[in-house]
Formats: structure tokens, C-alpha cells, sequence
């Protein structure tokens, strides 16, 4: 995804009813704001499909995207500082 | 003149608190009218009335008081302390209504209720006491975890979630107080402002940070639930295990805390949400914006890892060493199968790799102050060294700034770098230049005084009050609990942690459990607010002149 689609989700986002303030207090980051709303939205699909292949990929999907994109930005960030 | 110019001080002080004290029940009657949700998905419908009934006394309450002082000047710091040590007081004891109202109701029995038999039990009945209810939702608040239940799997969805609840959200309360309102020179604050010299990314002002606040608690209580459900946790056990694990309270919703499971999975997956919890947000703000190096270069986190990482190898030490889980003694199984039977050991292996488990996890689980047990013989077959370990672990805690309880590692850093710098001091001549550097800054000699002063009260303070609540336990409890136990169970509940020796439940006397309270009360706000309301108070009253 390009940087101005991830601004478009991100103004999205913060938009929203409700939960928009939510997204407005985070790091402005569009990544962690789609796993701010990935994450309930995986509890309800883990509520109503049990425990399963397809779930359990699923989650573990999610949890390797989180790990992964810190770590990522880590080196970004190491390469603007070098 | 000097009596009626106090006076309208006294009473323009109060105004100030009564409105925000108005703000806060408030917003605790809101959670409780969230919390409705809970019956309503798990038809728990006789619950509801009762949470209706505990929403709407404090938000009634609060809004009057809002409403009467709301043109009240704007708090300062002083206020900021007599708040939050009344606020945590005035939500514990309005935040026991769903346990005592839901307890009432069940035993009343309405009809029209259709309430099911099994609800019915002792663990529930317990909370038609208000002492028990009180010290259940005070528990929970301060993020202690010591519990009148005496079977948490029994109680309703509905009080299973408000307990996880109150944990939760006096977890986000307490690294708001000490990052964003409470902080003061010596009490590890390294708040959001420090640094912001570290990054030009972090918002400037308190609310914009206490929003920054929950919405990392927010998404890293996310990731915490989808963990615990891919290690192997029912969804709702995994829901509340990973609210109670991030506020490192320790409430369970099983019977024997994470010993329920007995799996090494669940166990590996619970420690990285500890630790979570035990590292200040601040550093979580940084990392999450992609600079890693503060997990090693901050000296609170690395301290963290540090302290964790040494209190776990003696720990190990000491099970391995007075052969705990030896295959001969019956605490230990024979083998221990890894990796889906891929990998099986057993005689010393076995014992080893037990050792390391336990060991691991109530270190991690004391010293984060969290409470969760996987060790159920802790009490009975570890040796007296092994206990003292753990008990080492809470009452030093981990970092100020997040969401742990204890003195906090920054201020037992501070004591021992300071009193090392003391004695070095007096072998030099008087004209010698030195500086006294923490977390890489250089203190002049004021904020050094300041810093070492503040970390002194404190551990002093933390020692007396510790004395006052074995004074009252020893008092009341039965004689079959010795001297250490005691010890334990006062250190757990002024440190915020919520490992038991058996003494706190719901036949323990009246006198003891609110003597529990209180350690948990001036533990959670690190004490000094607490003597300031206190003073306040005794002031008003004119027990003593200001």
C-alpha cells in the first residue's frame, strides 16, 4: 500500500463515530489503527467459527503482522538514522 | 482572619475535588453500564437489575457533585494527590455494588428473575457481605488480585468480567497517575515529557497522553487475548487472563489461577504479557514508533529484563537445589513431553525443565506484581529461600511508569547508587567536583538530594506501613499461620501483587481484611497521596492545626 492510501484509511478511521477518537489518540501509524480494528473484529470470527485451521491461521497471521511490523519500522528508522 | 481565610481555602479545595471526584464516579457508573453487555451476551439476565441499580448510584452521585462544583478552579498538584487517593478509595467502595447487588438478588430469588439453581453458590454468597464485596472490588482496582472467592470459576460471566474489568482499567489508572498527573522528582516518572526529547512524536499535554495511554493498553490487551487463545486458552478465559495479565492484577476466572491448564504453552505465552505490563508506557510509545533501542537503552526496562533474568536464576537455583520437583518426591511429572511429543524428557531433564517453568513464570509473575500461580505446592514444598526469592520479587517490582505495584526498581536503583555515592563522597576532599548520573543523566547536587530523598521516604514508608498491616494480621488471624506467612500476605497486598499463603478469603476477620485494604489502597498510589488526604482530612476536622 502506498503512503497516501494508508493516510486515506487513517482519516477514515479517525472519522468514524464512536470509536474515532480512539484511532485519533494512537500513533497516527494507518498499520497499528487496521489491527486496532482487525483485533475485535478476530474475536467475534473466533467467537463464532471455535478454534480451527482457517481461525487459527488467522490469529497467528495477526500476531506475526504485529511482531513483524515493529520490528520493520525498527529498521526503517535505523536507515534514516545511518 | 486567618481561621476564615483557611476556611474558604479548605472549602475552594474541596470544590475542585468534589467536581472531579463527580467526573470519576461518572465514568465509573458508565463502565458499570457497559458491563451490561456481558449478561446480555451470556444470558445472565437476573444480573442486570443489579447492574442497573450500581450504574446508576454513582453516576446519580456524580453528577450532583459535578454539577453543584463545577465552576471550581482547576486542579494543582496538591489537589491531584488528594484526588486520586480519594477517587481509588470512592470507586472501590461504589465499584463493590455489582458484587453485593448480584450476591442480593440471587439470594432474594425474584421469580419473575428465573434465576438457575446453580448460580446459587457459597463463592457468590460470600459478596452479600459488604467487607467482602468492598475488598473484592478494592482488590481489583488497585490491581492486587487477593480475593474473597473462594472458587472463581463458579461465580457468573457477568462478575467474572467485572472483576477482570475493575483490574484492567485501575491498571490504565495507575500509569496515568505516575506518568501524566503524579509525577515528582524521584518517583521514576520518566513521563511522556522526558521523553519527548527522545522523540518529537509524543503529544505535549496530559490528555492527549492519557489518550496515548489507552489506546496502547487498548491494542496491546488485543494482542494479549489472540496469544493466549492461539497458546491453547478458551476464548474467555483468554479474554480475561490477558485484561488481568497486561494490568498485572492476577485475577483468574478458573479455580487454581493458571495451574488450571498445566500447559507450558500457556505459561510461555502469559510471561511476554507480563512483562508488557511491567515496562513503562512511555518506552512502549517509543518502541511502537519503531525504535527498538530503548528496550536495552532505557535503564528502568533494561533493569527490568536484568532483575527478572537474576531473580529467576536463583530462583532456579534454589528449586534445583533443594530437588523441589526431583523425580522422587512426587511434585514433578516422571516426563515431560515438548513440541507435541516430538521431544520427551524425563529423570534430571525432566526435573530441570520443571524447575525452569515454575521457577520462570513466579518470578515474572511477583516480580511484575501480577499473581498468577502456575506453582500449586509454592506455599508447601518450596524451600524457605525459594519463598523469600518471590517475595524479594514483589517488593521490589519492576518499572515506575507502568502498571506494576512494589517500590519499583527505580527507586531501589536510586538507594543503592545513592548510598554508594554517599560513602565514596566522605574519602574526598570537600572541593571535589562529582556528579551523580542516573538513566545517563547528570544530576546536579539539588535534584540528586531530591531524587535519593524521595526513593528514601518512600522505602521508608513502605517498610512502616508494611509493619502496621502485620501488626493488625497478626493480631486477628489464627495462630496456625506463622510469622512468614504473614509477612507474605501483607507484602502481596501493599505491593499490589495478590500471591496468597492461604490466609485472605472470606472467613478471614473483618479487622484484617480491611487492615489488607488499606496496605492495597496506599500501595497502589505509592503512599504519599494517601498521607496527604489523610492530613487533609485530620486538618479539616481540626484534629490537629494545619
Amino acid at each position: 500500500m502506498n503512503g497516501k492510501r494508508l493516510e486515506r484509511i487513517e482519516d477514515a478511521l479517525v472519522g468514524l463515530p464512536v470509536v474515532g477518537g480512539i484511532f485519533a489518540a494512537g500513533s497516527s501509524d494507518p498499520i497499528y489503527d487496521l489491527l486496532m480494528v482487525a483485533g475485535p473484529l478476530l474475536l467475534l470470527v473466533v467467537r463464532v467459527f471455535g478454534r480451527g485451521p482457517v481461525t487459527l491461521g488467522l490469529v497467528v497471521a495477526y500476531l506475526l503482522v504485529f511482531v513483524g511490523y515493529v520490528v520493520n519500522k525498527h529498521r526503517q528508522e535505523g536507515r534514516i538514522r545511518a | 482572619m486567618r481561621t476564615v481565610g483557611r476556611c474558604a481555602y479548605m472549602n475552594g479545595r474541596f470544590a475542585t475535588i468534589a467536581r472531579d471526584l463527580g467526573r470519576m464516579l461518572q465514568a465509573l457508573g458508565g463502565l458499570v453500564f457497559v458491563s451490561i453487555l456481558v449478561p446480555l451476551v451470556w444470558g445472565e439476565f437476573y444480573a442486570i437489575p443489579g447492574l442497573l441499580v450500581a450504574g446508576a448510584v454513582p453516576l446519580a452521585i456524580g453528577r450532583v457533585l459535578w454539577r453543584r462544583y463545577r465552576d471550581a478552579p482547576e486542579p494543582g498538584k496538591l489537589h491531584g494527590m488528594m484526588i486520586a487517593a480519594s477517587g481509588w478509595l470512592l470507586v472501590g467502595t461504589f465499584g463493590s455494588l455489582p458484587f453485593l447487588l448480584i450476591a442480593w438478588t440471587v439470594a432474594a430469588d425474584p421469580s419473575v428473575l428465573s434465576i438457575p439453581s446453580a448460580v446459587d453458590t457459597e463463592t457468590l454468597a460470600a459478596f452479600r457481605h459488604p467487607t467482602n464485596a468492598f475488598f473484592e472490588s478494592m482488590s481489583g482496582f488497585t490491581g492486587t488480585g487477593l480475593t474473597m472467592t473462594d472458587d472463581e470459576s463458579v461465580l457468573p460471566h457477568t462478575l467474572q468480567w467485572w472483576r477482570s474489568f475493575t483490574e484492567w482499567v485501575g491498571g490504565v489508572g495507575v500509569i496515568v497517575l505516575t506518568t501524566a498527573i503524579l509525577a515528582r522528582p524521584g518517583s521514576g516518572s520518566l513521563t511522556l515529557y522526558e521523553s519527548e526529547a527522545r522523540s518529537e512524536k509524543i503529544h505535549p499535554s496530559i490528555v492527549s497522553t492519557v489518550r496515548t495511554i489507552w489506546w496502547i493498553f487498548l491494542l496491546f490487551t488485543f494482542f494479549s487475548i489472540l496469544l493466549l487463545w492461539v497458546a491453547g486458552m478458551p476464548l474467555w478465559e483468554a479474554i480475561n487472563h490477558a485484561m488481568t495479565g497486561l494490568a498485572t492484577g492476577g485475577f483468574s476466572v478458573t479455580d487454581a489461577s493458571i495451574a488450571t491448564y498445566d500447559s507450558v504453552a500457556i505459561d510461555l505465552a502469559l510471561i511476554p504479557v507480563m512483562i508488557l505490563g511491567s515496562i513503562a508506557f512511555p518506552i512502549h510509545y517509543l518502541v511502537l514508533q519503531g525504535d527498538l533501542r530503548h528496550l536495552y537503552e532505557d535503564l528502568q526496562t533494561r533493569w527490568v529484563f536484568g532483575f527478572f533474568a537474576l531473580g529467576t536464576l536463583l530462583l532456579v537455583g534454589f528449586l534445583l537445589n533443594n530437588g523441589t520437583y526431583a523425580p522422587t518426591n512426587g511434585y514433578a511429572p516422571d516426563t515431560v513431553s515438548l513440541f507435541v511429543g516430538a521431544v520427551v524428557l524425563d529423570g534430571a531433564a525432566a526435573e530441570a525443565f520443571t524447575a525452569a517453568r515454575y521457577g520462570l513464570f513466579q518470578f515474572v509473575s511477583a516480580a511484575s506484581c501480577t499473581g498468577f500461580q502456575t506453582a500449586t505446592n509454592l506455599g508447601t514444598a518450596w524451600s524457605a529461600e525459594s519463598q523469600l526469592t518471590v517475595a524479594l520479587g514483589m517488593i521490589v517490582g519492576a518499572a515506575a511508569g507502568s502498571t506494576v505495584g512494589g517500590i519499583k526498581l527505580v527507586r531501589a536503583l536510586t538507594l543503592v547508587k545513592g548510598t554508594v555515592f554517599r560513602i565514596r563522597g566522605v574519602f574526598l576532599p570537600d572541593s571535589a567536583i562529582r556528579t551523580f548520573r542516573l538513566d545517563g543523566r547528570a544530576l546536579t547536587e539539588d535534584e540528586a538530594t531530591r531524587e535519593f530523598e524521595e526513593a528514601a521516604i518512600i522505602a521508608f514508608l513502605w517498610v512502616v506501613f508494611l509493619g502496621l498491616g502485620l501488626v493488625a494480621l497478626l493480631l486477628t488471624v489464627p495462630s496456625s499461620f506463622t510469622l512468614e506467612n504473614v509477612v507474605f500476605e501483607v507484602a502481596s497486598a501493599q505491593g499490589n501483587v495478590g500471591l496468597s499463603t492461604g490466609i485472605t478469603g472470606p472467613d478471614m476477620p473483618w479487622i484484617a481484611k480491611l487492615a489488607l485494604v488499606f496496605n492495597m489502597w496506599i500501595g497502589r498510589l505509592e503512599i504519599i497521596p494517601v498521607l496527604v488526604l489523610l492530613r487533609a482530612v485530620f486538618t479539616r476536622l481540626e484534629v490537629y492545626p494545619a
